[in-house]
């Protein structure tokens, strides 16, 4: 092959990899979404208003990716657990907090300037027959920076 | 020496993969105690006879009661569905009035206004309640009959 008499003998493209590194992601559950006593066949709703909280820090502004794993029953099927409800906010209290639903896909929500966010569960517990007794499972949030 | 670099890239991709699907988590519990189920049973409120045009009264304590039994010590929701007459818009019945107690005696029951707003009440350390109901009738230009309305008390675990 004979090159053109001042043709450059090879090309470059160039690109960057970049990546941010923001401060870490922690998320508390303070308060359990609690349904108190039930009888053995009844349904009872508790608003998310006044249910479960989890607590996100992390970095100022930032999107983060969103999801719940949400239990079907309190260990017993007899205990059954769904309709679940959600508020989210930037701020502690529930009042002025949004609607969303957490049984829903991975959602995207964006942290306050603080770098807070908020989040309130609720749901219904419906029982048949179920034998008298304590019941719990576990709910958890999980977060990711987009 | 190919396939193996191959399969040292796809090693690569699929830890890269892992890497962003994990998250930071929380967890809570979502918790509920079950307990006995809670029966309501009750007695009527009886007026009697009362005239055509006429008003009478029946104090709680000589009124319609409801039992309700469940689980000890635990404190229950109580609203009332009450009715504005007794099937006849000449025979009203209204000024409705209210004890309750743990045990079944009207002596040192406390006072509670019926409504359809939620209050609060206790179970007795042996799962019981007792609510008494009255309230005053009142008659205008009724015609002669027998007539009833159903008065109901829901109880819910809080």
């Amino acid at each position: 092959m004979v090159l053109p008499a001042g043709a450059p003998a090879q090309t470059t493209g160039g690109m960057s990899a970049r990546a941010t590194v923001v401060s870490a992601l922690t998320v508390a559950g303070t308060a359990d979404l609690a349904f108190g006593n039930v009888a053995q066949t009844s349904s009872k709703v508790v608003l998310a208003k006044n249910g479960g909280r989890f607590s996100v820090t992390g970095a100022a502004s930032q999107p983060v990716s969103v999801s719940f794993a949400l239990p079907v029953n309190l260990g017993n099927p007899a205990v059954a657990v769904g309709t679940w409800t959600g508020l989210w906010g930037t701020t502690p209290g529930a009042g002025a907090a949004t609607a969303f639903v957490p049984a829903g896909p991975p959602a995207t929500f964006t942290l306050s300037a603080g770098g807070r966010l908020f989040f309130w569960i609720g749901a219904t517990v419906t029982t048949t027959a179920a034998p008298v007794g304590s019941y719990s499972s576990p709910l958890t949030l999980t977060v990711v920076y987009n | 020496m190919r396939r193996t670099l191959w399969l040292a890239l796809a090693f690569v991709a699929a830890a890269a993969g892992s890497a962003h699907a994990q998250g930071t988590t929380g967890s809570i519990n979502a918790t509920a105690s079950v307990v006995a189920a809670l029966s309501v049973n009750g007695t009527d409120l009886a007026f009697g006879n009362v005239a055509p045009t006429s008003f009478k009264t029946i104090a709680p304590a000589s009124g319609g009661t409801f039992t309700v039994t469940g689980a000890a010590s635990q404190p229950v929701s109580v609203t009332f569905g009450l009715p504005a007459n007794l099937g006849n818009a000449a025979v009203t019945i209204g000024s409705w009035t209210g004890l309750s107690n743990t045990s079944n005696t009207t002596a040192g029951a406390a006072a509670l206004t019926p409504s359809a707003s939620a209050q609060t009440l206790s179970l007795s350390g042996t799962g019981n309640l007792y609510v008494w109901i009255g309230a005053t009738v009142t008659t205008t230009a009724a015609a002669v009959g027998s007539y009833t309305a159903p008065v109901t008390m829901t109880v819910v675990y809080n």
